[in-house]
């Protein structure tokens, strides 16, 4: 979407108006649920904070500052939302607490849409992705999925940007062992990489 | 991993990263896959890892359409649809007041006028005006720590961060200046108080600035002492990155007070900091 079309329906749902606000939602939907999925591994989870983070910001649009990008907004207060819904999980803050969900024998199952191989391809990276420290998933998971560059990044976790880099690498290099140890994602091996 | 050691292994690891990072330029990426390649085992590496990262990509069709359940929680929250109207209300209810007392501003005046008759107040002194101040604007941290506990409340839903966050924000706030206007008698007085510091609690979750700000944007009211002898004045808070600033704006007219009864100005929102 452009940022003008943007702007306008942002200053028109923040009137009221049921549509604008709609497209807005419908806009922006998929990357914070994607995102939440990643971080939380519970489609639950993902569901309740990205429909509670939209409440929030169309309550607040009012207070949205335009010179920023809207989307990243959006994604703070997505962000902080489950660092509270993490929090009310344990009283006192932990980042284990996200892999004790990832491990949760409770963690229901994931939805059929695209058949088997999907299924599995999904379930081998979220177990690869839980081998990591918070922090390290969540900069991979801006970094390769929502293809944020690194200052953003480093802006959105409130880190300088070699240590987002230091995560970043340190991220990679575990979830590649993960891989390796797992024989994970071999039948990828015949592609022409470069 | 690689079986070749020491530096090669370094070296080719540093390869691997920046060739993930995508920083590497056309013709020192190419150098870098072809220097790569010759070690298969870190090749089949890095098509793994490659291959689980492009699956990441692949999960935003699982997203289910959720804005006709937002769209009903907004109106169930009536803070959507019903807001822009409340502040249409609002913005009228402080203009209907205005109006009145500047009408009665103007007609006191006009009467003493022709009656021939200036009765200027009697100004006060400085001091008395400073110290004045000082306790309202006590009061008006005061304010801000009971907003402040609502917020934790409202947010975390952690009593015990929140009790962190209302004790430090209630420590003496220090005066920044105290800047008299000589033509308009205004007095200027500002206290700073830093969030980035009191905001970090000790469960390890902080609430940003602005969280604070935001909230303070459009949900605070101040009303001013319009009893005995204290100027009118308005009362602002402005955020703009660690600062947080609180203080108000004394008129200190000669001629004739002219007390505002609701001039409550927060002006967050182009400062609130968001990324």
């Amino acid at each position: 979407m452009l940022k003008s079309e943007e702007q306008r329906l942002i200053r028109k749902a923040a009137r009221g108006d049921r549509d604008a606000a709609g497209a807005i939602i419908r806009a922006h939907q998929k990357s914070v649920y994607a995102y939440l999925l990643r971080m939380s591994g519970r489609p639950d989870v993902a569901e309740d904070v990205t429909q509670e983070a939209f409440v929030r910001v169309l309550m607040n649009l009012d207070r949205f500052d335009p010179r920023y990008r809207f989307s990243t907004w959006v994604f703070t207060i997505a962000r902080r939302l489950y660092v509270n819904a993490c929090q009310k999980h344990k009283p006192a803050f932990d980042t284990e607490i996200v892999d004790g969900w990832q491990s949760s024998p409770c963690r229901p199952e994931r939805p059929v849409e695209r058949g088997e191989q999907a299924d599995w391809t999904r379930e081998s990276l979220d177990d690869a992705l839980a081998q990591l420290s918070t922090q390290q998933r969540e900069i991979l998971v801006l970094f390769h999925q929502m293809d944020w560059p690194i200052a953003l990044i480093a802006k959105h976790v409130g880190m300088p940007e070699g240590t987002v880099k230091s995560h970043l690498h340190r991220g990679r290099r575990r979830m590649r062992e993960y891989l390796n140890e797992q024989k994970m994602f071999q039948e990828h091996e015949w592609e022409v990489w470069a | 991993m690689s079986s070749v050691g020491g530096h090669g292994d370094h070296h080719r690891e540093r390869l691997f990263q920046e060739l993930l990072d995508g920083t590497l330029s056309g013709e020192r990426r190419e150098a870098a896959i072809l220097e790569l390649r010759a070690d298969p085992h870190r090749a089949a590496e890095i098509v793994r890892l490659r291959a689980a990262l492009d699956a990441m990509r692949d999960d935003g069709h699982l997203a289910p359409d959720f804005s006709p359940a937002i769209l009903d929680e907004l109106g169930r929250r009536r803070g959507f649809l019903a807001r822009s109207m409340r502040r249409v209300g609002t913005v009228a209810r402080i203009a209907a007041v205005v109006g009145v007392v500047v009408g009665v501003g103007a007609l006191a005046t006009m009467r003493e006028r022709s009656e021939g008759v200036l009765t200027p107040a009697p100004p006060a002194p400085m001091t008395q005006v400073v110290d004045a101040a000082e306790r309202e604007l006590g009061g008006c941290v005061r304010t801000l720590t009971i907003e402040a506990r609502e917020l934790g409340e409202g947010i975390g839903e952690v009593p015990e961060a929140a009790r962190v966050l209302v004790a430090r924000l209630g420590s003496t706030p220090k005066p920044l200046a105290i800047e008299p206007e000589p033509d308009s008698h205004i007095l200027m007085l500002r206290w700073e108080i830093e969030p980035t510091r009191v905001l970090m609690t000790s469960g390890g979750v902080s609430y940003e600035p602005a969280d604070l700000r935001a909230h303070l944007a459009g949900e605070s009211e101040y009303a001013p002492n319009a009893t005995g002898q204290t100027p009118g004045h308005a009362v602002w808070v402005v955020g703009s990155g660690s600062r947080w600033v609180r203080g108000a704006r004394y008129a200190w007219p000669t001629v004739q007070p002219v007390r505002l009864e609701r001039t409550s100005s927060f002006g967050l929102g182009k400062d609130a900091g968001y990324p």
